[in-house]
């Protein structure tokens, strides 16, 4: 049981070279991972070297939008004045084309459940939301 | 068996409980005040400094200024919980080149007079670099914490009900402490009836908020023949980092920080995990314990929670773990680890105090956790034989 986004997605980040090219893909509805052009391996979040193999020859790569939860859980208390306001509310860490992404769990869905990413709109931030695949 | 060859002689603890109503540089001096008594010592004789803290600012310097010391090693690794575990490797290598010959760790946090109750990072601040990507979602300190119990349920047969078997174990040793903060007996049935915070951790699968100082003095063993004082060995210790964020740790069932870290302290101590006879494993939650009580073999991948349930755990059972009632019962002021030190000295020594073990411990093995399962700190600790 969650309700439905949360008021606020606080503070607007400072952003950074990988992270303004990531928030304009969010809002364009990709979701974005850093891609290493010498190990081939994805890492999230984004970030101006590959983290497997320290090659700076990393590029943004958008993600699969199909996944499954590796962990979720329910945050019913908040110091957080931004959330205090609308907890309960879920937060889940899915696996999405061999990277892990955190977002919102809008719906049920346990450890292993396929979702399907998507983005909620926020303070003129997107953010990841992910709701059971049908 | 490594050589005994830099010791602790004085551990101290300030007043700590609900709010102290002190600041944290004065639950420091109370704390440093208490250990350099409890070995003859004084501020004056202090060359080293090991300490760290959240607050802004320069803290080393801050602290050396307010307690009126000149020192001339220092370390204020900012790790988070177990840095004061890692203090302990640092100042055995700082004494051992000869660079300090007193070297005093200490923390003080006037978290609840300061924080009130609230746990976790409150966004107030424009996130910059990774932060930026896992603030929004609003996941709290005890979500975090929560992911890896999730994992952890679901990847093993772990239950809500082992999770609070070690809560239990915390409070049963903590009515036993007169100085702890919680003191009334619970079971299983309390803690999954306490409020939830964030599934699967209940209230009282999570450390409390206190205010609270503690320290601990480490000298070379020629340097304690010296003092009033009974010794105890640091025999090894070891420190790793894994992540920052949750989001980036690699298996949230296994605490990796913990299992680096404890192989390289217990390599160095040269002895094996059935030696040790008291455990000091940081439990900021239920979770916290019960992965670190995997990650340093005592359990197999997934044995921890129905260990935790047979009650080995207990003061009276035959791992006691956490015997001051640790995070969960006796105090949390934020960053832990300095507790983890002062509680096995004091079993080691056999100090005359209420919650002493009916079987005086040889050797004991302090783990601490810091951050979200980030990083560790390990420390063997024995009798100076």
């Amino acid at each position: 049981m969650t309700l439905f986004p949360p008021a606020s997605a606080g503070p607007a980040p400072i952003a950074d070279a990988s992270s303004e090219e990531y928030w304009q893909g969010a809002r364009e509805g990709r979701l974005l991972a850093g891609q290493c052009d010498r190990c081939d391996r994805r890492h999230w979040y984004p970030r101006a070297h590959c983290p497997y193999c320290y090659s700076a020859d990393v590029r943004l790569e958008p993600l699969g939008m199909n996944g499954t939860i590796y962990s979720v859980t329910t945050v019913r208390r908040t110091p957080d004045p931004n959330f205090a306001p609308v907890v309960p509310f879920s937060v889940a860490l899915v696996e999405l084309d061999g990277v892990r992404v955190l977002g919102f769990l809008d719906g049920d869905a346990t450890v292993g459940a396929s979702v399907h990413a998507e983005f909620v709109i926020l303070d003129d931030r997107a953010l990841p939301v992910f709701r059971p695949a049908p | 068996m490594r050589d005994q060859d830099v010791v602790i002689v004085g551990v101290g603890e300030s007043a700590f409980g609900r709010a102290t109503g002190r600041t944290s540089l004065q639950l420091h001096y109370d704390a440093a005040a208490s250990a350099l008594a409890d070995c003859g010592l004084g501020f004056g004789d202090v060359d080293g400094l090991f300490s760290c803290s959240g607050t802004p600012g320069l803290h080393a310097n801050q602290l050396a200024e307010y307690l009126g010391v000149q020192p001339t090693v220092v370390d204020s690794t900012f790790v988070g919980g177990s840095g004061w575990l890692t203090f302990v490797e640092h100042a055995c290598l700082a004494i051992r080149a000869g660079r300090c010959s007193v070297a005093l760790l200490v923390y003080g946090a006037a978290t609840r007079t300061e924080q009130g109750s609230g746990l976790g990072r409150t966004f107030r601040e424009q996130p910059s670099g990774p932060i930026q990507y896992v603030a929004p979602m609003g996941l709290t300190t005890v979500g975090a914490y929560a992911l890896a119990a999730q994992r952890h349920m679901a990847v093993h047969a772990t239950t809500p009900e082992h999770l609070a078997a070690i809560a239990v174990s915390a409070r049963r040793n903590a009515l036993r402490n007169p100085l702890a903060t919680l003191r009334d007996p619970i079971t299983v049935d309390d803690v999954l009836a306490s409020p939830m915070i964030a599934d699967p951790l209940h209230v009282l699968d999570c450390c409390l908020v206190t205010d609270g100082g503690g320290a601990v003095v480490l000298v070379s063993k020629e340097r304690a023949a010296d003092l009033d004082t009974k010794p105890v060995a640091v025999l090894g210790a070891g420190t790793a980092i894994h992540h920052d964020s949750i989001v980036q740790m690699h298996d949230l069932a296994v605490h990796r920080a913990a299992e680096v870290a404890t192989s390289i302290a217990m390599q160095e101590a040269g002895i094996g995990l059935s030696d040790i006879d008291v455990f000091e494993l940081y439990d900021s939650f239920t979770i916290t314990a019960l992965l670190t009580l995997e990650a340093i073999g005592l359990c197999g991948p997934g044995e921890g929670g129905p260990f935790a349930a047979t009650g080995a755990l207990a003061w009276d059972g035959s791992h006691p773990m956490n015997t001051d009632g640790g995070g969960l019962a006796s105090n949390h002021p934020g960053m832990r680890g300095v507790f983890l030190l002062i509680e096995a000295v004091r079993q080691l020594r056999g100090d005359d105090i209420p919650w002493k073990l009916p079987q005086p411990p040889e050797l004991a093995l302090c783990v601490g956790t810091s951050g979200q399962l980030s990083a560790s700190g390990a420390v063997v600790l024995g009798k100076v034989t």
